[in-house]
């Protein structure tokens, strides 16, 4: 990578992990390399040994479609640019080779570099300098005509706004930027003539902003000008935060005038409400940050499941505990922890889980919902009342439904001594048929205790088993969309999954009974 | 990136709603909350007194009215969650004559919330049974009436 630094006088000590791995570089040097499983780069004066930038280190995967630029504005007014690269890595096995690119601009450049004009935009700058020139030449004409002095202020005003901020052509224009470990800068340009205010909210639970944000345009000293104005920057510092950090979402709210100014065209919802998401590490913030991701990617929503369910998520940086619940139809005010896994590794990107729901869904319909979050201590089984869950965590939430549920006997039941029972049931879905199979242990197959049963949508029916010897015995409940799929009598080495037509065919239990 | 800002979600969802429901501009709006008032710091000195001095503020008591047919459900969603989510509260157990009523908003827990900016709303349907406390809502339900939110800021 190519260095054009043009400050040969300042040099940097350069810490990764707090480790130094170069104690006096001078950016014209080139690029450092870096270890790929490096968390974070601290950049500080080889001198003065003072922090001048932490920059925390990406998944080198994130690298792959380019390298990763982040700019900074100094206090002291200098510029610096960070460039991290990658280059593929030889095998397969092989991390990619990591770099890191420091350019640096001391003050007096950045200042030169704002003030001389780049070469494709010098006709049109002398071509306005010309027509300022006229309209100053013009505007002495009309005061030497002593035209009413409020008239010449107006127009006195007007060619203020002509050479003041001569590139700017947007209305507004607005940036966040790293300026230090915690510390985030908004820099915003308005034209005064379209924007009336503008109110920026840090989203900073430890200090917070009032409701619709903090003003700051109109600023003191700058209520008179018309036309473009460039605001002080404006810098707020983030509290110290642990592992994992802590995601905001800064945001900037843009009052129009009531009357804009029509030269300036009109501004989009966007454009009013610009925001950037920050995730404010320890060792530094990350702008633009990914939101978090937790997704159930199977089972899909309305799906019919079974009590066991496998649960498969996609995540990206989530980095809490993630707990899986459930919501039963029947009073949604209580959740009940179905299970967790541990904070997902931050290269983490899939998970599953097996639940067990056969707790919910007793009238069919239940919701799972999966949230990543530090704040729930429950065990599984355990029940959490809605509101002492987290209103702000990353979740995803979907419904779902069982084809029915066994009503008796219940598991651990003692069949009576003749063998005899009956089987309670009901089905959750409509214009199905049911039957009902028993599985001694010690014989390994399925008897079907009879013929298909028309049912009605969770309504209850009997149906009478003969179970054989002493023995354990697993109790199926088998729903099917044929009537002849199965016959009183059957001996099934399995559960069939699908009928005739291909169409899918329910098994819910076991319920284990015995027969002492 | 750019993002819009939830509040407007919520209030282009609310327009959407009113607009549904075929609610003609500039009449008395069919649901509203009459207080907390938008950018109240909460708990509001004097007026919080589920909140005791030195306790996180959990919850509050809000007060609306809902025009007549329509039953009233409080919701809240916090402004800055990953993502529309709005948590129906406990149920409204009365209305009155003039349809206002009170009922209880949860801001957060204990642990969870200080800081945070919340919108509160009502949700308003002809059927008392349509909405049930802990349902969680990803978007306003288009058979509902959804007043202007009211944001406030729980402050401890």
């Amino acid at each position: 990578m190519e260095s054009r630094s043009t400050s040969p006088n300042r040099t940097f000590s350069v810490i990764v992990d707090g480790e130094t791995v170069r104690d006096r570089h001078d950016p014209s040097e080139g690029a450092i390399r870096l270890d790929p499983s490096a968390s974070y780069v601290e950049i500080r004066d080889a001198v003065s040994h003072e922090l001048v930038a932490t920059l925390p280190m990406m998944d080198p995967e994130d690298l792959v479609e380019g390298p990763w630029t982040t700019p900074l504005e100094l206090p002291s007014g200098d510029r610096m640019t960070l460039t991290v690269e990658a280059k593929p890595a030889a095998g397969e096995d092989d991390l990619p080779e990591l770099s890191l690119l420091v350019h640096h601009e001391p003050a007096e450049e950045v200042a030169r570099a704002t003030l001389m004009p780049s070469r494709r935009s010098v006709w049109p700058r002398r071509m306005l300098l010309a027509l300022a020139a006229g309209v100053a030449m013009f505007l002495a004409y009309r005061a030497g005509s002593a035209v009413n002095e409020q008239r010449f202020n107006d127009l006195l005003s007007r060619y203020t706004w002509m050479v003041q901020e001569r590139g700017f052509k947007e209305p507004l224009s607005v940036r966040f930027s790293v300026v230090g470990q915690r510390s985030l800068q908004l820099d915003v340009r308005v034209n005064s003539r379209i924007v009336s205010d503008v109110f920026v909210d840090w989203d900073d639970p430890s200090s917070p902003d009032p409701v619709g944000g903090t003003r700051v345009f109109p600023q003191p000293g700058v209520r008179g000008i018309e036309g473009p104005v460039p605001l002080a920057p404006v810098v707020h510092d983030y509290p110290e935060v642990g592992p994992p950090g802590l995601w905001r979402e800064p945001r900037v709210r843009v009052v129009r005038q009531e009357v804009p100014d029509a030269r300036w065209g009109s501004l989009t919802e966007e454009q009013l409400n610009p925001s950037t998401r920050v995730w404010v590490q320890p060792y530094g913030i990350v702008l633009d940050a990914p939101e978090p991701v937790l997704r159930i990617v199977a089972p899909k929503a309305d799906d019919v499941v079974p009590s066991l369910v496998e649960v498969r998520l996609e995540m990206d940086a989530v980095a809490a505990r993630v707990h899986f619940l459930g919501i039963d139809a029947t009073d949604p005010s209580v959740y009940q922890e179905l299970g967790s896994l541990p904070p997902p590794r931050p290269d983490e990107r899939a998970a599953t889980r097996i639940v067990d729901t056969a707790r919910l869904g007793a009238t069919g319909r239940f919701h799972l919902l999966v949230m990543s979050t530090s704040q729930i201590a429950a065990a599984a089984g355990a029940t959490v009342p809605w509101h002492e869950i987290p209103l702000a965590a990353p979740f995803d939430m979907m419904e779902l439904r069982h084809a029915g549920t066994i009503v008796s006997p219940v598991p651990g039941s003692v069949v009576p001594e003749s063998g005899v029972d009956v089987v309670r049931a009901k089905v959750l879905l409509p214009g199905r048929y049911a039957v009902i199979a028993v599985r001694p242990r010690k014989e390994d197959r399925y008897w079907v205790q009879n013929g298909p049963l028309a049912t009605s949508e969770s309504a209850e029916f009997a149906v009478q088993v003969s179970y054989g010897g002493r023995d354990t015995y697993e109790v199926w409940l088998g729903i099917t969309e044929d009537p002849h799929a199965f016959k009183a009598g059957d001996r099934l080495e399995d559960l069939g999954r699908v009928d005739a037509q291909g169409r899918p065919i329910y098994w819910v239990g076991p319920v284990e009974v015995s027969h002492p | 990136m750019i993002a819009r800002w939830p509040v407007y979600a919520f209030a282009l969802l609310t327009v959407t709603a009113a607009a549904l429901a075929g609610e003609p501009a500039g009449k008395t709006p069919v649901a509203q909350v009459q207080s907390p008032k938008d950018g109240d710091r909460i708990p509001r000195k004097d007026q919080d007194l589920t909140c005791p001095e030195g306790h996180p503020c959990t919850k509050i008591y809000v007060d609306g009215r809902v025009e007549p047919g329509y039953w009233p459900f409080l919701a809240v969603a916090p402004v800055s969650a990953p993502g529309p989510r709005i948590w129906v509260q406990p149920p409204i157990t009365g209305v009155k004559q003039d349809g206002r009523f009170t009922g209880m908003v949860y801001l957060g827990t204990e642990r969870e919330g200080v800081g945070e900016k919340f919108n509160i709303f009502v949700l308003a349907h002809k059927d008392k049974g349509r909405l049930r406390e802990g349902e969680i809502l990803t978007a306003i339900p288009g058979d509902c009436v959804a007043s202007e939110p009211v944001t406030v800021l729980r402050t401890r």
